[in-house]
């Protein structure tokens, strides 16, 4: 019985132990929030220290390129220096968060020049102001002074990654057709330049046209069509020694070229006796391999980032569509059903989406759409948009638009994924047909 | 042969050069344009340190290379000034405590008073003594510190309750019983030592009062003792713990005015919108004028790509919307809560 009582007595304490707690803990109130806005953040830079040889007008066209970066994004919004109350005049000074929370920034980049010689040495720090902390270390650039173009977007791109998590684009090329002159007469120029237009360089002379041209992985070599001989060709050309080769010298017109994501094959359109297929050659060897068959007009290939498939447009069913098919050719899916016609597909470097051209009552669109060919948007509508080329970080699509009429011109603009932010990019003359590097390194 | 000797000797030359100044003709400025490297922050201290160092070079412009020592040896001054800026602080307090702490401090004072003369420290030395007796009954006596503060008033009743302990003790010697109970019976005549809010207790207490006596009955009476003071024993917690009061609920109304309050500042980030996997919970305290008592604590059990961002995001909203305007009556209610982040619904078309 003494036994039964202790365990009765035990076991009540227990009991209770275990239901005290779970009586008494009250679950704090909790509140979910669905909504929220997408605006432009608010981000202020401050007065970078000029050091060393470094004047202050230099300072500015430093801070410049770095805000134009972030504000020409869409996703940031500049806090003009006029509305600053602090001014960080040492890159080391502790930051005053109250002077800058009181002109609602959330984000302060602050950061230094210093010329000495012909070295350029870049620092950099972001905080977050409503939480009073940095948000990760602060960074420095060094190179020599002719490279603070690109000094600047580095830093532009480690702001942007920093706030978004996603990685940024600002320190990219872009190489496209340049074109001039009369619509019936137009002379087109490869050209190569920083992606906001800047440090624009002709890569080839207006003898001949040239067109489609794309980025090796690497960034040092562009492939692209020319009709040198009378007849498009694909080249190969190397971006700094401007040396080219014809890529295949075989009877029969080549266009439409673009690496594989490992840069040791091409895939391209080869038209031969009436008829245009797919076909892949290998850099090396140049052995050349048929990915696809049939009367169809298969063309704009692009490669999937894991090189294994490819998507490309094809009229096989009549209209021109998007199919995609193994990257060793074979079983062609299509993916493209909405009203209308598509075409110059284009893989996203992030693989969830394609991006592409529509042309529909008329009317021209650059749009994207899933793999699958779900959720289709169009991001654009004019009367003739075309080519579109994706960012490094698969958040901005450029492409270009050319007005109507016999006086219509290309240019070359772009535009966010979630159809935000277009606008037109600068560039040497008009442009058209433009390619995105990959981040430079 | 001369001609062999001078190759050889220019050769020579000229790699001893490039050994020893480097070799630029040769270093690929292409292969790393741009080196990186990080930059560490510098405390407030080391920044005035740094800047105050910095002050005589800057006085004395060109001789930099001949006043090397003295910008060395000035550091060494600057760290002491701070040595008697502390000093000076900890003896002014010490010294002359500051007036408003005086007041917090007679607080204290009184409080030390009431505890030595109150009922309640030799309710303890009587629990101490009946320690066969179920714990439970020193907590309730030792907690009426509410009526401790209304003894202040320093009858001097009260003060012959400080003599009285032991005599206390011994008549409580059973386990159950509070102090503060038999003294207020049995030795203070009319009132004031008993917080009027025990009522509840009172009753538990006499309940239990009664069971020392019959000690060896039945053991199934003991077992229902034992299941008495249990539930006196959290009777009494629940009477002492929640000094919360009840807070009433926010009604809708308020919740959706707090919803709208917190949307309007949370910029959902790039990338993250209309994406339940980027779902962030934060717990949040705040005081009773709607500011955030301590920084937000991410409670979000994800990780991956954007959660950083998510987090900062959501934190930079909650920290922005503040103060909260919610009514000061519930404050209870919300003065800890959780806030659920979720861009899923963010439909972008």
């Amino acid at each position: 019985m003494n036994y039964l009582f202790k365990i009765c007595i035990v076991g009540l304490t227990f009991f209770l132990s275990l239901n005290a707690p779970l009586m008494a803990e009250t679950k704090p109130l909790r509140i979910k929030i669905t909504q929220g806005v997408i605006k432009p953040m608010p981000i202020a830079l401050a007065q970078f220290s000029a050091l060393g040889d470094s004047s202050p007008a230099y300072v500015d066209q430093i801070t410049s390129v770095i805000m134009a970066d972030l504000v020409g994004s869409g996703l940031f919004r500049e806090i003009p220096k006029s509305a600053h109350v602090s001014a960080n005049t040492d890159f080391n000074m502790p930051v005053k968060f109250a002077d800058w929370r009181v002109i609602n920034a959330d984000a302060l980049i602050t950061g230094s020049v210093n010329i000495q010689g012909d070295k350029l040495i870049l620092q950099f720090r972001l905080f977050d102001v409503f939480a009073q902390k940095p948000l990760g270390e602060g960074l420095q650039f060094q190179a020599s002074t002719g490279n603070w173009r690109r000094m600047a977007h580095k830093i532009s791109d480690a702001v942007y990654s920093r706030l978004t998590g996603e990685t940024a684009y600002f320190d990219s090329k872009v190489v496209y057709i340049s074109e001039q002159g009369p619509k019936n007469a137009r002379k087109k120029r490869l050209t190569i330049m920083d992606y906001d237009g800047a440090n624009s360089r002709f890569l080839t002379d207006d003898n001949d046209i040239v067109l489609a041209p794309r980025f090796s992985p690497n960034n040092e070599e562009i492939v692209y069509t020319s009709y040198e001989t009378g007849v498009p060709k694909v080249y190969l050309m190397n971006v700094d020694t401007l040396n080219k080769r014809l890529l295949d010298d075989q009877p029969g017109m080549t266009f439409a070229p673009r690496f594989s994501p490992d840069g040791r094959n091409i895939v391209m359109s080869l038209t031969n006796r009436g008829n245009t297929d797919i076909y892949s050659i290998v850099l090396d060897t140049g052995r050349k391999t048929r990915l696809t068959s049939g009367a169809s007009i298969d063309t704009a290939p692009s490669y999937s980032p894991d090189g294994r498939q490819i998507v490309f447009e094809s009229d096989r069913g009549g209209r021109q569509q998007i199919y995609i098919m193994s990257a060793s050719g074979g079983n062609p899916k299509r993916i493209s059903f909405g009203k209308g016609s598509y075409g110059t597909p284009v893989w996203s470097p992030r693989g969830d989406m394609i991006a592409f051209t529509k042309i529909s009552q008329g009317r021209f669109h650059i749009g994207v759409m899933r793999t699958d060919g779900s959720n289709e948007r169009l991001l654009t509508a004019s009367f003739l948009d075309e080519g579109p080329t994706w960012s490094p970080n698969g958040r901005v699509i450029m492409f270009f638009r050319e007005t109507a009429g016999t006086n219509g011109v290309p240019e070359i603009f772009s535009v966010d994924v979630t159809g935000r932010n277009l606008k037109r990019v600068n560039t040497v003359n008009h442009g058209s047909d433009p390619a995105w590097s990959g981040l430079l390194k | 042969m001369d001609i062999g000797v001078k190759i050889s000797g220019t050769t020579h030359a000229i790699l001893i050069g490039i050994a020893i100044f480097g070799a630029p003709i040769f270093s690929s400025d292409k292969e790393n344009p741009i080196q990186i490297s990080e930059v560490s922050l510098i405390s407030s201290e080391d920044f005035a340190a740094l800047t105050s160092s910095n002050i005589p070079i800057l006085k004395q412009p060109e001789p930099v290379v001949e006043k090397p020592e003295p910008v060395i040896e000035e550091p060494e001054p600057v760290v002491e000034e701070p040595e008697p800026v502390v000093e000076e602080i900890i003896s002014d307090s010490e010294e002359n405590p500051i007036a408003p702490i005086s007041t917090e401090d007679n607080i204290g004072e009184l409080n030390q008073e009431t505890n030595e003369s109150a009922p309640p420290k030799p309710a303890k030395v009587i629990s101490n003594i009946a320690v066969e007796a179920p714990k439970e009954t020193i907590k309730p006596e030792m907690k009426p510190e509410p009526s401790v503060v209304e003894v202040e008033k320093k009858d001097e009743q009260v003060k012959e309750l400080e003599i009285k302990p032991s005599a206390a003790a011994e008549e409580s010697s059973t386990k159950i019983v509070t102090e503060a109970e038999e003294q207020k019976s049995e030795l203070v005549p009319s009132s004031t030592s008993k917080p009027k809010s025990r009522p509840k207790n009172l009753k538990v207490i006499k309940e239990i009062k009664t069971k020392p006596k019959i000690k060896k009955q039945k053991e199934s009476d003991l077992i229902k003792d034992a299941i008495a003071a249990e539930i006196a024993e959290k009777e009494i917690k629940d009477l002492e713990e929640p000094k919360k009061p009840i807070s009433q609920p926010l009604t809708k109304e308020e919740e959706q005015n707090l919803v709208l309050n917190i949307r309007q500042c949370w910029n959902v980030p790039v990338g993250l919108e209309n994406d339940s996997s980027n779902v962030i919970i934060m717990g949040i305290k705040l005081s009773i004028d709607g500011n955030l008592e301590e920084d937000p604590v991410n409670l979000s059990p994800n990780s991956g790509v954007g959660m950083i961002q998510a987090y900062e995001a959501a934190r930079r909203a909650v920290l922005r919307c503040q103060p909260y305007k919610l009514p000061a009556d519930k404050y209870e209610t919300w003065r800890e809560m959780e806030i659920e982040l979720d861009p899923s619904e963010m439909v972008l078309r």
